[in-house]
Formats: structure tokens, sequence, C-alpha cells
């Protein structure tokens, strides 16, 4: 018998062929982690309607270059809009801020242009404007309609106010000197301050033109003015005439302004003429008590100082009037004025503003007072008249609630009782008594005159008896016949020397033998030139030309 | 040798002598004036300036020689200026044909009724004619009245007689022309 043993083996631990799973896991995992990493981010985008969206093939576009795709379209939570689910690409994870925007592109016609033609065929997209914020976002609200100015385009943006509202509107364009250099791109009621404030933004090639001096008006549709010239029409562009917009410029006589920075705010003039009226931005205002009957005076009435507009009237206090706790027991009534130191070329800033109040308190002690003066006697209108006073009382600045206060002086037919009753007094303080002493004293010595001029006149009545008895002599009567004898001579021997005189006819017949000699030398002398040997040859004349008859 | 003397002195002398030259003077003077008549002396007209062309400004008569050629003849002369005798006829033909008087000189310093009158050409002309050619002008009711005369009468036969009756026929149409041209005043 054989020895037979089984030959036991032991099996290897790891089957070879463990290796394809393995690998076929391994790469499965490599390709699993490779389309991780290279998947973009995710987002979700909020659209009031999901028109022109298609799931899977809808793209996001960044200038034009496809960034991502709208992978689900969806009905958000409350069905009042949709969101939808975008892939974006990896690269395009650092588009996402904050401040970045979405919206759809798709054909549009508007008042003022039309976009989009072009997805007509291609499909509508989705554009994405880069933000600039560094805060990341994954989750935003698309707009309905595309920005007017994408987000970081250099420029200026300002902020415009109105107290009424007006047929301005996003899109419309910002003219100066009639040429768009910009365009209003919001606009929002502010409940708090009610106003209507509106996002303007200035191109940057633009920018140097906004100064803190440039003032905007409203330039839509038509203005028409009735001027003492005729009917003026004023009109902007087609455009906003139909449309509407905002122009800006600086006004006359305001000073160059300061560079101003993105956010400033400036006041929407209603049209260019109310900018005109009140162009200054800067106003101290002061309250006037005044003792005397407002009757005549309104709000917006002018404040001049000698003649020059230097503000108007912005209100009269009355509920303060009977307000003990701010009045006191004084019955005058407070008036509240604004003065612009624009319009006294002192510039349209905060400074000047300083510089004006410190010029108003100087000169107070110096006489400047406020009164209420007639601006027409027929109806009766006042105005508010500052000037220097030299007889004023003294006074000084003073406070009034929270309003610094004016000292005042009384105007108007006030103004007029007191200089009556100061004409009066003048009357009587006179020297009456003496003048008419005096006076008495003065007729007393013209009478001594006239006394004195009635002797003379007698005097010269005697010397003109006199000269008429010398004039009555024989003599001196014969010698004005003696006068007109030899004038009568005088005039006989004159006459012989008119032309028909005898001298005259004398002089004129020896005036004529003269020239008769004188045509005899000149003929000699012309014989002696022709033939000088005629003075002592004879010589032979030549014969007159005979005048011959027609044949 | 003393007749040879004197025979010298006789051919000398005998050379001296020569043809003495005949001289003509003519009168201008109107025929109206040895006519006796009443004229009336309130006529407003006078005879104011009276001046003649240069050229007839001396004694003798001028006649054309052709190609605007004059010559003053020596031996035909006025017989006194001209301007004074046409002054003269002038005022008789006038007063005559207007039936005023009109005095040949100024009465006064006044410039109203002053005939002013130019004699620019009075001659015989190439062709055998008398010519006058003259100017006058007044001053009336604020008004100025300029006149032209310009005629030619035909020379009866040759010589100065012809053309002296020639030239003061002439001168009467004139004077008759500015008689015509003054405005009738009572």
């Amino acid at each position: 018998m054989s020895d037979l043993k089984p030959a036991i083996t032991s099996r290897p631990r790891f089957s070879p062929i463990w290796v394809i799973p393995m690998t076929a896991l391994l790469v499965g995992l490599w390709m699993l982690a490779t389309v991780k990493l290279e998947e973009g981010p995710t987002i979700t985008i909020r659209f009031d309607t999901a028109e022109g969206l298609v799931e899977g093939k809808t793209t996001v576009k960044l200038l034009q270059v496809d960034i991502g795709l709208v992978v689900d379209v969806d009905l958000n939570e409350d069905k009042t809009g949709i969101i939808a689910t975008v892939e974006l690409s990896d690269d395009a994870t650092s588009l996402l801020r904050e401040d970045t925007l979405f919206w759809v592109v798709r054909a549009r016609i508007g008042s003022d242009n039309i976009s989009g033609i072009g997805t007509i065929l291609s499909g509508a997209y989705i554009e994405i404007a880069p933000g600039q914020n560094e805060q990341e976002r994954s989750d935003f609200i698309g707009l309905e309609l595309p920005p007017l100015t994408p987000v970081g385009t250099p420029g200026l943006r300002l902020s415009l106010y109105a107290d009424l509202g007006s047929s301005i509107a996003p899109g419309n364009p910002v003219l100066f000197n009639g040429y768009k250099v910009g365009r209003v791109e919001a606009m929002k009621f502010d409940k708090e301050r009610t106003q209507i404030r509106y996002q303007v933004f200035i191109e940057e090639l633009y920018t140097d033109l906004v100064t803190s001096s440039v003032r905007f008006w409203n330039i839509s549709g038509v203005s028409l003015e009735a001027t003492a010239q005729g009917i003026e029409v004023n009109t902007g562009s087609l455009e906003t005439i139909l449309l509407g917009g905002v122009s800006f410029a600086t006004p006359e006589g305001l000073p160059e302004g300061e560079k101003v920075e993105d956010g400033t705010e400036f006041k929407l003039y209603r049209n260019h003429a109310a900018m005109v009226e009140q162009p200054y931005r800067y106003r101290i205002q002061y309250v006037l008590l005044f003792d005397q009957s407002l009757r005549g005076l309104v709000v917006g009435a002018p404040v001049e100082f000698r003649g020059i507009q230097i503000g108007k009237v912005n209100r009269i206090l009355v509920s303060e009037v009977l307000n003990p706790e701010i009045q006191g027991d004084n019955t005058v009534i407070p008036v509240l004025i604004s003065l612009a130191p624009g319009r006294l070329a002192l510039g349209d800033n905060p400074q000047a503003v300083e510089t004006l109040k410190s010029l108003i308190q100087d000169n107070v002690s110096r006489g400047l007072r406020a009164t209420l003066a007639s601006g027409n006697l027929l109806t009766g209108s006042l105005y508010v008249n500052i000037d220097f006073f030299e007889n004023a009382e003294q006074a000084s600045l003073g406070k009034f609630d929270m309003f610094m206060t004016m000292p005042t002086i009384s105007g108007g037919l006030g103004r007029i009782e007191q200089q009556v009753s100061a004409l009066l007094e003048k009357l009587n303080s006179l020297p009456v008594e003496q003048t008419v002493k005096s006076a008495n004293q003065a007729l007393a010595k013209a009478d001594e005159s006239f006394a004195s001029m009635q002797s003379t006149l007698v005097s010269l009545k005697s010397l003109l008896v006199s000269m008429d008895g010398i004039l009555n002599q024989e003599e001196n009567r014969q010698l004005g016949q003696k006068l007109s004898r030899t004038l009568a001579e005088l005039r006989e021997v004159l006459s012989g020397f008119s032309q028909d005189g005898p001298v005259y006819r004398t002089l004129d017949s020896s005036l004529n033998e003269l020239n008769k000699t004188l045509g005899n030398l000149e003929e000699f002398t012309r014989t002696l030139s022709d033939n000088p040997n005629a003075l002592v040859l004879p010589t032979e004349l030549p014969e007159d030309p005979i005048p011959g008859a027609k044949p | 040798m003393r007749f040879f003397l004197l025979l010298s002195i006789a051919l000398l002398l005998a050379g001296c002598a020569s043809k003495p030259v005949e001289h003509f003077t003519y009168l201008l003077r109107s025929d109206q004036a040895r006519e006796s008549g009443k004229i009336e002396h309130d006529s407003p007209f006078f005879l104011g300036k009276l001046t003649i062309a240069n050229y007839l400004d001396q004694p003798g008569l001028v006649v054309a020689t052709g190609n605007g050629r004059v010559r003053a003849a020596r031996h035909h002369q006025w017989a006194e200026p001209l301007g004074l005798s046409l002054r003269r006829f002038l005022s008789i033909e006038i007063s005559v044909a207007r039936d005023k008087h009109i005095a040949p000189h100024p009465s006064s310093k006044e410039s109203v009724g002053s005939i002013d009158i130019s004699i620019d050409q009075l001659h015989s002309n190439e062709s055998g004619e008398a010519i006058l050619l003259a100017f006058w002008q007044f001053i009336w009711a604020d008004q100025t009245y300029s006149f032209r005369f310009s005629e030619s009468l035909p020379l009866q036969q040759d010589g100065y007689d012809a053309l002296v009756a020639a030239q003061t026929k002439l001168l009467k149409r004139f004077a008759a022309d500015v008689a015509k041209s003054l405005p009738v005043t009572n």
C-alpha cells in the first residue's frame, strides 16, 4: 500500500479577478470626482414669468459667451412667479456677487428702442451683469427689464428730488445744452419726505459738466409763456416732448462750482423758468417780528435790499402768534423769510451762508433793519425791505422758536405815520413867533425902501420935465430941420455916383476909352510880334476874311 | 554928290509909303428906338447879368474860317464894346415886344425879376450863315426858369454888312423869344 496523502495547498487570500472591478470602481470614482470638481455652482433666479425659458435649452450668457444652462424651471412657493435653477460653469463662480444682475433677453419693442431681435430665432437667454460687491450669493431676483446702465459702468450717479410728480420716467434722457449726456435710471417716491426721487446717471465723458452750481429742471412736454414780447414756446427735443427728460445748466451769475461725487442730491425744478426764478440752493432763514398790520403781505413776496431781491417771504407764522410758549406776551406777528447769499454774489454754498450771517450780525448794529414797504399802491401789496436806517433804535439779533430774528421798524403806512408825526414835531419846535417878528421887521424895512423909490421917481419926473423944456427951445427945434437938409444934400451927392448919374457915366465912358486903347495897344503889339520891322518899313497887314453868303 | 544923296532919301521915303488901310465900324442899335410910343414902366423885370463869350469880348467881328478856327476882323469892328451895345439893344427890343419897359440895368439888389443873359456864340460860319447861341434865365414866384436860343440865318450877300444885318435880325428874334418867355404881369 502506498502511502497516499492528499496534497493540501492553501488558496491565495485575494483573487486577481477582483482587480477588474476594483479598477472600474476607482475609475468611476475618479470620473465622479472629476465631474464634481469641474462642475460650477448651481444658483436660483426668480422671475415674474418663465416666458422664453426652457429647461435644458435656455443658456446663461456673459458678453454673448455661454457660461451656464437653465436646468429647471419651477413655480415659486406662492405661485406668483417662477424659480429658474441654473448650472454655471466653474469659472463663473467669481461673477456671483451680492449685486450681480440677471435678466431675460427676449425681443422687446419699447418707446425708446427695440432690442433682442436676434432672440426671435435663437430663443431667449439669460444675461448676467457681474457684480462688484465682495459678498457672494447664490439666489437672485432677476430683472424684468435690462438695466439701463450696467453695473460698474464708469460715470456719475446723482439723486434728484422733486416735490411734484412729472412725466419723467426711467430711460428718459438727461441733456446739457440740448445734448444727451446721461439718462434717468430709476424713480421712486420717498414717503418720509413726500418727494419723488430720481436716480440719474451721467456718462463718464460728461461728469465734469456737473458741478455744485448746476441746476436740473424738467423739460418734458411743451411750455408756453406769454410775455410782453409775445408768446414764447419752449420745447426740448422731440424725444423729450413725447417722453420727458431732464436738462441741467449753470444759471447765470453763479460761480463755477466744485466737482460733485456720486450720490449728490439736486433739486429738480419743475421748469426752466422756476429754476431761473429761484436758482439758489442755500438759504438762510430769519424771523421778522412786525408790530403792525400785515395786510398785503403774501407768502412768496420778495425780500429786497435797496431794490435788489435777496430772498422771499416763506411763511407767516400764524400758528405761533397766539402760542404763549413761543410768543410770550408779545402781540407781534412773526414772518419767516429766507435770504439767498447767492443773490448777493456771495456764492451758493454753506460758506456763503455763514458769511451772510456774520454780515447781517455786524450790520444790525449799524442800523440794518427790515421793514414793510408798499409794492403797489393800487393793490396794496407789501414786500419786505431790508436797509440801513440811521435813526433806528439800537437793536440786535434775537431768537424766535428755532429761528434767528432780525430787528424791524415800522414801514408802509406805519412809517408814513411816523414821518408825519416827526414832521409835526419839527413844526412845533419851529420858532414861529420869532420868525413872525423878523418878518414884520423886514416888512417895515420894505416900506422904507418903497418910500425911497417913490422919491426917486419924483426926481426922475422932474428931470424929464427939464429935458422937455430944453427940447422945446427954438434952437434945438431947428436942429432936426438942419439935419434933414444935410441928409438931402448927401443923397444928392451920392446920386451922382449911381448908374444913371453923371459921375458914373463919365467913369464908364473913360473906362470904355481905356479899354479901346488897350485893345489897340494889344493889336499894335501883335503886329510888332508878327513883323518886327513894321515899325520902320511899311507892312501889309492880312486882309480880313470876307464872310461869304451861301452860293 | 548932293543930287545922289537927295535921290536916296527920296527913294527911301517912297519905300516907306504904303497904301492907307480902310477901317469899318458897325453900330449895333435897335431900329425900334426910332419909333415913338408910350412904354409902361411898371414891369418887375430888368436886365441882370449879361455875359458874352471871351472870344466875342473884343472889337472885331468874328468869322469862322473852318476846322474850328475863327478870326476877329481888324478892319471891321463894332463901334462900341459889344456888351454895352447888346444890353441897350436887348433892353429896347424886349421892352417893345413886351410893351413894358425892361430896364437895361438892375434897379435893386433883388434877384427876383432879373433876366440873366449869356451870349455863347455870335459869328458867321463857313457855310455862309450867321449863328447865335444864347441862354437866359429868370426867377419868378420862387421858381427859376431857364431857356436856350439857337438859330442861324443865311447871309444875303458876301461881306460884313450882310453879316451885321443877319446878326441884328438874329438878336431881334432872340429878344422876341425872351419877351415871350416872361410871365404876364398886371
